[in-house]
Parts: C-alpha cells; structure tokens; sequence
C-alpha cells in the first residue's frame, strides 16, 4: 500500500528566515528549526500533496544534487512525519 | 489595619491588571508603594491582597496571606513578600491575553530596545540592573509582553528581584531597609531604578547566562532561526495561546539582532551590550 497524500500538519505555523524555517506544531506545543533541504520540503508542501510530485519538485530545486539525494529527501520526509509535523494517508 | 488603608489602597499596573495591598503594616505599604513606584495607577484595583501581620511575637510566626476573596493562607514571614511577587506576576501573564508574554527582562539605552532573555539565574536581572545603572531606562526584569499586532513591547515595571549571588556585584545598591522590614526582605534585594518608559521597540535581543568559568564576557552571533528557537522556550506556553503568538515572536527576531551573552563580570557584560546599542544605533 503506497502514500497518495502527504500534507502539513494543519496545527503548524511557519516563520521564514531566508531559505530555512522554524515550524511551531500546537499539537505537541513544539518547535523545529528545519534546515535547507527540509524547508524546501516544507515550501513545496504548500504545492503539492503526492509524495511522488514532491520529491521530484524538491529535486529540482536542489541545483546539483547528489546521486543518494531522493533518498535523502525520502528520509527527510520521514522524519517530518514522525515528529508530526506532516500527514500521510494510505491509499 | 486603619479603615483608610483599607477603603482607598493605592493601585498599581501590572500588564493587564491591576492591583492593590492592604496590610497592618504601614511600613510593608510603604515599601511597596516606592518599589512599584513606576506602576502607580489610577484606575480602580480589580485584584487586593491582603496581608496581616501575626498577633504574636514569637519566632517563625505566619501572617495571613489572602488574594482577592479566595481562603486565607498561612506564610512563614521571609515568603510573605516572594509570595507576592509571585502572585502578582501570575495575575500579570493571565491577564494579557493580546500580547506573548516571554520570560524576559526588557530596557532601553539611547533608544534601542532590549530583550534579555535567560533561565532562572541566568544573571537577567544584574544584567538589567546594571545597563539601568548606565542609564537604561526600565521596563521589567520578569515579563517582556509582545504585542501581536506589532513589535512592541509593554513594561512591566515591578521591583527587579536580586537574589544573594547577585549582591556583591551591586553592593552600594543595598536597600538599607528599617530593621522591622528586614525580616520580610532576607532573602531577596528589590531595587526600582530612577529611570523607566512604557513601552519600547526592541532591536537587540539577548540570551544571558552565568559562566563562571570564564573572565570578563563575551558575546556570540545567533542566528534568527536559533534565536525564534530559544526565545519560543522562554514563552508562556504557546500552545494555549491564540494563532498568532509564535508569529508575533518570528517578528521580534526578524526585528531584532540576536546575542548570547556569557559572563562572570557585569561591567564586562555591560560595556558589550553597549557596544552592541552603538552598533545598532549606526546603522
């Protein structure tokens, strides 16, 4: 069974700084600074909510990304999800 | 307690509320009265403490200790004044609900805004004390409240609380009280400085702490991210509070520049922050 959606946490708010962001989830009262790749994650979650479209989005704004990079931006995504901040449902 | 006291307390701000003591003790009033000289009010109380003094002289005696019309409570004579500190800064952050209140001192120096943030001992209030003894002028050793609608942050000019590992730094600051009072203030200098405003736009924000281990002082760069970080953990929790509060903070350091500073010596630390208010101040 595959992700079809992948969505921000609707219980977060976002502050920008430049190209990374602090994310603040009222549900667990947390705060995250997410780095560069992770923010551009974020940014493009406001685009798209198909894990497929997202990661390929973030690639390319990832100028001269590494061979491993969608794993990368798999793991990232992973973690954004165990910490809460982003949803997921099953298809 | 005289009918007079107790028919026309003298009231006092305190961010959104306001409040008023009734004692036995004229002297405690007194007292009170000149320490929270900067936040004399006009207004009606809407909170009353009262505090009586105990009926006998014996040691370890308990005066009574009544907020508002709740039941009265016992406490050990050098707790009645903390206690009311601590009241006091309570009804403070429940009441200003259109503000982020942050566990920060807050002064301005030659028109830049400073927000001292710090955990319990980090040194906030002898920094603070000591940039209003270089002509800071004061807003709150305790609470920074951060208006949501802009950046601006509200005074709450209570006593600053110094506590005995601070004594030696600010000793000609000794309040020299009248002996019947000193039982009352043991464990705890409270000095209100000349100078305070009501409100300022804060432009430096720092992360005070302690370090003993070093000489002098020194200062270091945060970023704006780190800084929203750490400032989000000296907040009343934001969770409970409305949508708005943790953007009203991203404001604040978006508005602000950002330092940790450690030391050991508060003439140092003071003659860095000033350096930083010129900085800022040139730009």
């Amino acid at each position: 069974m595959g992700v079809a959606s992948i969505t921000r946490a609707p219980t977060t708010e976002t502050v920008w700084f430049g190209d990374g962001c602090v994310v603040f989830d009222r549900a667990s009262n947390t705060v995250r600074r997410l780095n560069a790749t992770a923010a551009t994650i974020w940014r493009t979650l406001e685009e798209t909510s198909s894990r497929a479209d997202l990661i390929s989005m973030v690639l390319d704004r990832t100028p001269g990304h590494a061979p491993d990079a969608p794993g990368e931006v798999r793991a990232f995504c992973d973690e954004l999800a165990s910490w809460g901040l982003i949803v997921e449902a099953a298809q | 307690m005289s009918s007079s006291d107790a028919e026309h307390p003298a009231a006092y701000r305190a961010l959104g509320t306001s409040f008023a003591v009734v004692s036995d003790r004229p002297d405690l009033l007194e007292w009170i009265d000149d320490v929270w000289r900067h936040a004399r009010g006009d207004d009606p109380p809407e909170h009353t403490f009262t505090l009586v003094s105990p009926t006998g002289a014996e040691p370890g005696a308990h005066w009574t200790f009544v907020v508002d019309d709740r039941v009265p409570q016992l406490v050990p004579e050098p707790e009645v004044v903390p206690r009311l500190h601590w009241e006091i800064n309570a009804l403070a952050r429940a009441a200003r609900r259109d503000a982020v209140v942050l566990h920060a001192a807050v002064v301005e120096l030659h028109g830049v805004g400073i927000v001292v943030v710090g955990a319990s001992g980090a040194g906030k209030s002898t920094l603070t004390l000591g940039l209003c003894e270089r002509g800071a002028h004061y807003l709150s050793d305790e609470l920074a409240a951060v208006r949501r609608d802009r950046v601006v942050v509200d005074a709450y000019p209570k006593p600053i609380a110094l506590r005995p590992d601070s004594w030696p730094l600010v000793e000609r600051l000794h309040p020299g009280l009248h002996p019947a009072l000193a039982p009352l203030l043991r464990d705890e200098w409270f000095v209100t400085p000349q100078l305070a405003i009501e409100t300022t736009e804060p432009r430096l924000v720092l992360f005070a702490e302690y370090d003993g281990a070093q000489s002098g002082a020194s200062l270091r760069g945060v970023d704006r991210a780190d800084a929203l970080v750490r400032v989000c953990g000296h907040a009343d929790e934001l969770a409970v509070q409305s949508a708005g509060a943790f953007t009203a903070l991203g404001a604040l350091v978006a508005a602000a520049d950002a330092y940790e500073v450690r030391s050991s010596d508060l003439v140092a630390a003071c003659d860095l922050v000033r350096g930083l208010v010129e900085r800022v101040r040139s730009r």
